[in-house]
């Protein structure tokens, strides 16, 4: 048969086409790319506390359904806006507004919207008996609910006058610690939880204010420093603190500063290593730690979307330890008292005290002060928080 | 904004992967370790109890290790060291805090998982605690066991602090609790702290350079000392005198060694999941539960006690409150060394390098290494030597007071260098004729106030003098006239095709040990020995 020139140029435009595709695919024009099994791989770099979520099959499995592929890295909030090649993603993920913030500034042009889907309150992983040592001197008190609070005001006093565990009224026999009382964090230099605690503290000691001035920090700079640096030696992995206080106990790590959701997900375990002594206190103030989707691309705003919007997904959020807002916001409540937990976690809508970040200026004014008061010290480098997921624990 | 290179950048490593994964199938289905199976692991020979369990490891998995054992101080300076292409793919020490105060010692960790954990305690003689009135319920505190020493009620082994975590970690938790601040040792502290050191360190009755001999040791004579400082695994599995320990562990804290198992920057995939497979056998529950019963270490099959019964003290976060400490203890709080070095310079010494290798062991200790350990191993202020130099006879003796000054010093290690740089090869070997003047000798400057041993080099079988089995006699004669000969150790240094056997009974029966000089370079091998002396 004869080609006639209509047909050659129907088969140009097909080939063209079929060409245009495979382009699109293989390079990932417009951002997200389809693969094989008809999905659309997304790309984001999440905070690693939001490394589980994001692994969990379950989750993936609703991403699927919705067509999705979500591949996620993870790294340190704040370093997150100065991470080479972030805007090429679909969407960055920081366990902070004011990280996310900082994020748009730096990036104007490639944000696409940001979205706050979900929280995490700060919590205070501890013991019992450390509890009823710190509620003799007015420090902890257990509500008619059960739940322990630490005011936070009358523990940075405790620090302030260098008071050791075993100088405290009742402590005798119960927690004798040679050591002063100081709650065990991350390392302020690369950790967003342990800047979530630099921001408490700095909102409680400056007489429940956010501090807004550089004189102001000025004045509270001592005593913020103290909190991180007469820990000692930090550990070289972000979840260090909260594993040495599951395997090592009340002896080693009284007190540390986490995330809620890091106790929820351990304790929801088979093999969970919370024992009956271990509970979580809420600092009085609290304060968010609002995990802030900053997206770079419609790939992006489908998986902030989703986040905010389906159900499956607010629950897995739930059983992750992340309390959801907007409709779903009861779904963490519901989840809590299915598990017969709610002896231990807040409903949402009972945290009034709730302190508020500093400005990114301002927290990063102190975070570099305090990142000198190390070097001046003497003491190492921080170490960049692992790329990889750090096996389940945030 | 986004270009289509980009894409392609990102694409090209997920092909890769992908392929990898393709190829990596085969390979598994055939069973047989490649070398990309094998964890090439710098350890402290603390975790060599792991072997058992590893074999079962390259059972399951296919991932075999091989263990190169050094020191935690020296092992740290040999990874900082090395070059890209260093000999080990991972690290598996006590702890990796000594490695993480270095600022380049952070970037070498890619990442790194703690498989079990053991704090450091004392393991006292149970009629010894007794007395003293320490018990699980009653634990002393670190000012307790230092008055204890004071009063002459209380003496001790340890390991050094140079050589070995043990005695490391017992010395920054001994500093640390007796410093009374309640947070991190600062190295303003240990000027403030010294005066309780001295005390302490005058209980040392028997030093080690690792703490599995020191456990054998103490277990073999358990009349050297009344307690030892050690793992608390290592404490729970040692009987004494049929008796178990007492472990006491002080009540205003200890250092817990945590056993990071460490993969290296720069390992490739088949290496990094060689790791992960490694890391996720070892903390499987069942694992677990074996490391707990075998190694009698703390795991996840042993949770914490509800209550508080051992308190953790922070661990230093400067380099420079560990260095000056250690070296603050080498150079003038631990009891002073008294050595007595005899070294065979007969004919067959004069075989290939020999006469080289000697003298770069004996260098170690005029501290020609500028390294920090290289500085905490040479001769220290206070310390006494006599080297005797021998073949069919004595040939050259001489002592050496060292002084504190820095002249004095300075020109005591010129004298040194210069009587050993004329030592010249000939003659016969008189192995046993030697080591009783060498007994001789170290019981001049023996006391309490010393630690007394000596070290023998040699290459060669007895020629002539007195035999092995005449010397056993005149040693045991010695003990009956002097006792304080039976804390006196014969260390012995082969480095050639002398009677290793004869040597190392030897050796043991005098509460020693034979160091084997032929396969690795004597100068390591010294470094070792120095942890002993």
């Amino acid at each position: 048969m004869k080609l006639r020139a209509p047909h050659i140029v129907g088969i140009a435009l097909l080939a063209i086409g079929i060409i245009a595709v495979l382009v699109v695919q293989l390079t990932g024009l417009g951002k997200s790319a389809t693969n094989g099994f008809g999905l659309t791989t997304v790309n984001g770099v999440v905070g690693s506390e939001k490394a589980a979520f994001f692994a969990d099959p379950e989750v993936q499995k609703v991403f699927a359904d919705n067509g999705l592929r979500v591949d996620v890295t993870t790294a340190g909030s704040w370093s997150m806006a100065e991470r080479p090649g972030l805007t090429d993603g679909d969407f960055a993920f920081p366990a902070s507004e004011v990280a996310a913030q900082h994020i748009a500034q730096v990036h104007p042009d490639a944000v696409v919207g940001t979205h706050e889907p979900f929280f995490s309150p700060m919590a205070i992983a501890t013991f019992e008996p450390v509890l009823r040592v710190l509620a003799e001197s007015g420090v902890a008190s257990q509500g008619a609910d059960g739940r322990w609070t630490i005011d936070m005001a009358a523990y940075l006093e405790l620090v302030s006058t260098d008071v050791r565990w075993n100088q405290l009224p009742g402590a005798a026999g119960v927690y004798d610690s040679p050591r002063s009382v100081l709650i065990t964090s991350t390392d302020i230099r690369t950790s967003n939880s342990a800047g979530m605690y630099l921001a408490l503290a700095s909102y409680v000691l400056g007489g429940d204010r956010v501090v807004s001035t550089v004189e102001q920090a000025d004045e509270l700079l001592p005593a913020l420093t103290h909190l991180f640096v007469s820990q000692g030696y930090a550990g070289a992995s972000s979840a260090a603190p909260f594993a040495d206080y599951l395997s090592q106990g009340m002896g080693a790590v009284p007190m540390v500063m986490i995330y809620e959701g890091q106790f929820l997900e351990e304790q929801l375990k088979p093999n969970s290593r919370i024992q009956p002594n271990m509970v979580l206190a809420t600092p009085g103030p609290t304060i968010f730690s609002a995990h802030t989707g900053v997206t770079f691309s419609e790939g992006g705003e489908q998986v902030m979307r989703l986040l905010e919007t389906d159900a499956d997904l607010a629950r897995l959020l739930a059983a992750h330890g992340f309390r959801a807002q907007g409709e779903h916001a009861g779904v963490f409540d519901a989840f809590i008292a299915e598990q017969g937990l709610s002896d231990a976690y807040a409903p949402s809508s009972s945290f009034v005290n709730i302190a508020q970040e500093p400005a990114y200026e301002t927290l990063d004014y102190l975070l570099t002060r305090i990142g000198e008061a190390y070097t001046l010290s003497g003491a190492p480098p921080p170490t960049e928080e692992s790329t990889e997921p750090p096996g389940g624990t945030p | 904004m986004t270009t289509a290179p980009h894409r392609l950048r990102r694409l090209l490593p997920r092909l890769a992967a992908g392929l990898a994964l393709a190829l990596a199938v085969p390979a598994t289905l055939t069973g047989c370790s490649s070398d990309g199976d094998v964890l090439r692991i710098l350890a402290g020979s603390e975790v060599q109890d792991m072997q058992p369990i590893l074999d079962d490891l390259e059972r399951e998995t296919g991932v075999r290790v091989e263990f190169e054992f050094m020191g935690t101080l020296d092992g740290t300076e040999a990874l900082l060291s090395a070059s890209e292409d260093r000999a080990w793919d991972a690290t598996w020490f006590p702890s990796n805090r000594y490695l993480s105060l270095f600022p380049e010692g952070q970037s070498l960790i890619d990442r790194s998982e703690s498989i079990m954990r053991s704090p450091v305690a004392f393991g006292v003689k149970p009629d010894v605690a007794q007395r003293l009135g320490w018990s699980d319920d009653a634990q002393p505190t670190w000012q307790d066991i230092v008055a204890a020493i004071e009063a002459g009620e209380l003496t001790y082994g340890m390991t050094s602090p140079v050589s070995s975590n043990s005695g490391f970690t017992t010395l920054v938790q001994l500093t640390t609790a007796l410093s009374g601040t309640g947070t991190v040792l600062e190295p303003a502290d240990i000027e403030r702290t010294t005066p309780q050191l001295e005390g302490f360190a005058a209980g040392q009755q028997l030093a080690s350079g690792s703490s599995g001999w020191l456990a054998e040791r103490f277990a073999e004579q358990p009349d050297l000392v009344d307690g030892v400082f050690n793992y608390e695994s290592v404490l729970r599995g040692t009987t004494v005198g049929g008796q178990e320990l007492q472990v006491v562990i002080p009540s205003n804290g200890v250092v817990t060694s945590d056993y990071p198992l460490t993969l290296l920057a720069g390992a490739n995939e088949d290496k990094t999941a060689s790791f992960t497979k490694a890391v996720e056998y070892l903390l499987r529950d069942d694992v677990q539960e074996r490391i707990a019963n075998e190694t009698l270490r703390r795991t996840t099959a042993t949770p914490p006690s509800v209550d508080a019964t051992v308190f953790e003290l922070p661990f230093p976060n400067q380099l420079d409150t560990v260095q000056s400490l250690l070296t603050t203890w080498v150079g003038s709080i631990k009891k002073p060394s008294n050595m007595v070095f005899a070294i065979d310079t007969s004919g067959s010494m004069g075989e290939g390098d020999r006469m080289d290798q000697l003298r770069a062991a004996l260098g170690v200790l005029s501290g020609e290494q500028d390294s920090t350990s290289g500085q905490l191993l040479k001769l220290q202020p206070r310390e006494r030597i006599t080297y005797l130099e021998f073949a069919a006879s004595i040939k050259s003796e001489f002592t050496v007071d060292i002084p504190s000054d820095e002249a004095g010093y300075a020109s005591a290690l010129a004298t040194i260098n210069e009587r050993t740089s004329s030592y010249s090869p000939q003659g016969g070997t008189a192995i046993y004729d030697t080591l009783e003047t060498a007994y001789e000798q170290v019981l001049a400057g023996a006391g309490d106030d010393r630690i007394s041993s000596i070290v023998l080099f040699t290459d060669g079988e007895n020629t002539d003098g007195i035999d092995a089995s005449t010397f056993r006699s005149r040693h045991e004669q010695l003990v009956r006239d002097h006792p304080e000969v039976a804390s006196v150790p014969v260390f012995v240094v082969l480095f050639g095709e002398g009677d290793v056997d004869e040597l190392t009974s030897l050796a043991e029966s005098t509460g020693g040990r034979a160091f084997d000089g032929t396969s690795t370079s004597l100068s390591s091998v010294f470094r070792e020995i120095r942890g002993y002396l």
